[in-house]
């Protein structure tokens, strides 16, 4: 069984360490160290997304054993032109700031709050709105918007809050809405994505 | 969805609006601000809707820049 030690290693590294390590060890078991629940929980979902089944062990000091049993490799996450999945026309929508547009606060603050309210209306609804820098703020704990963003993720719209965001500004664990995804689901997101709108 | 009825205050411009929303919250009611279609106001796309209870005290808080209209019930 091979071993592979991801502990203290920089996000989103773990992911494409492990993702290369099950892509080159089909029909195979994997012990993975990782450290810290953010990268346990980004390992775990690539693993699944790759049709793997995993196990996770918790160790003292906040470190994780992640056993993985490999299938066949299916890179779900970046599909085939092709295939179902796609739903073209779905947008991706990257906010990078809490506020919508250049200038006055207030202003700022109101248009974000009615873009999102109209993103509910539109069809095809987004497939996936992503949330980096500053613009986690309006996905974690004191944000005025979180009704609004619960309602497009319970009409199934994927909500994801960039992890390394969440984490500088100290909201790791203020999230209210959504997962929490790395630079490597971002950037797969982005780039599989029909169209982006980054207002 | 099926979506309780609201009271909408309709405002002429967005600092209007800005300005209702500071009264209202100051006078211990829940504003919330939602955009509008442009045929219910061309002239601002967003608009303050509130629980209908709330409406006796939502127009004494702004007897000073009252709405230019109300819509009762409001459904987004």
């Amino acid at each position: 069984m091979e071993t592979l030690d991801l502990r203290h290693l920089a996000c989103p590294e773990p992911v494409l360490r492990a993702k290369k390590a099950i892509a080159e060890n089909p029909d195979s078991v994997i012990e993975l160290r990782l450290s810290g629940a953010a990268s346990l929980a980004n390992v775990t979902r690539m693993a699944r997304t790759l049709g793997a089944e995993v196990e996770a062990r918790e160790l003292p000091g906040g470190e994780y054993t992640l056993t993985v049993r490999t299938g066949q490799p299916e890179p779900a996450l970046e599909p085939a032109p092709c295939e179902p999945e796609a739903q073209p026309g779905r947008a991706t929508v990257l906010l990078g700031n809490n506020l919508l547009g250049v200038g006055d606060e207030r202003l700022g603050r109101i248009l974000m709050k009615a873009f999102l309210k109209t993103l509910k209306s539109v069809q095809p609804l987004p497939r996936e709105i992503i949330f980096i820098n500053n613009g986690v703020q309006l996905t974690t704990e004191g944000s005025e918007e979180i009704p609004t963003l619960l309602e497009l993720a319970e009409l199934g719209v994927d909500v994801i809050s960039c992890g390394t965001c969440l984490d500088f500004y100290g909201k790791l664990d203020k999230v209210r809405v959504g997962i929490v995804g790395n630079m490597f689901d971002i950037v797969v997101r982005l780039n599989r994505a029909a169209k982006i709108i980054a207002p | 969805m099926s979506r309780a009825a609201r009271l909408l205050l309709i405002f002429e411009s967005i600092h209007q609006v800005l300005a209702a929303e500071k009264a209202l919250i100051e006078a211990g009611l829940s504003p919330d601000l939602v955009p509008v279609p442009r045929e219910v106001n061309p002239n601002c796309g967003m608009a303050i809707t509130l629980a209908p209870a709330e409406r006796g005290r939502a127009l004494l808080a702004l007897a000073r820049t009252p709405p230019a209209r109300t819509i009762e019930p409001w459904r987004a």
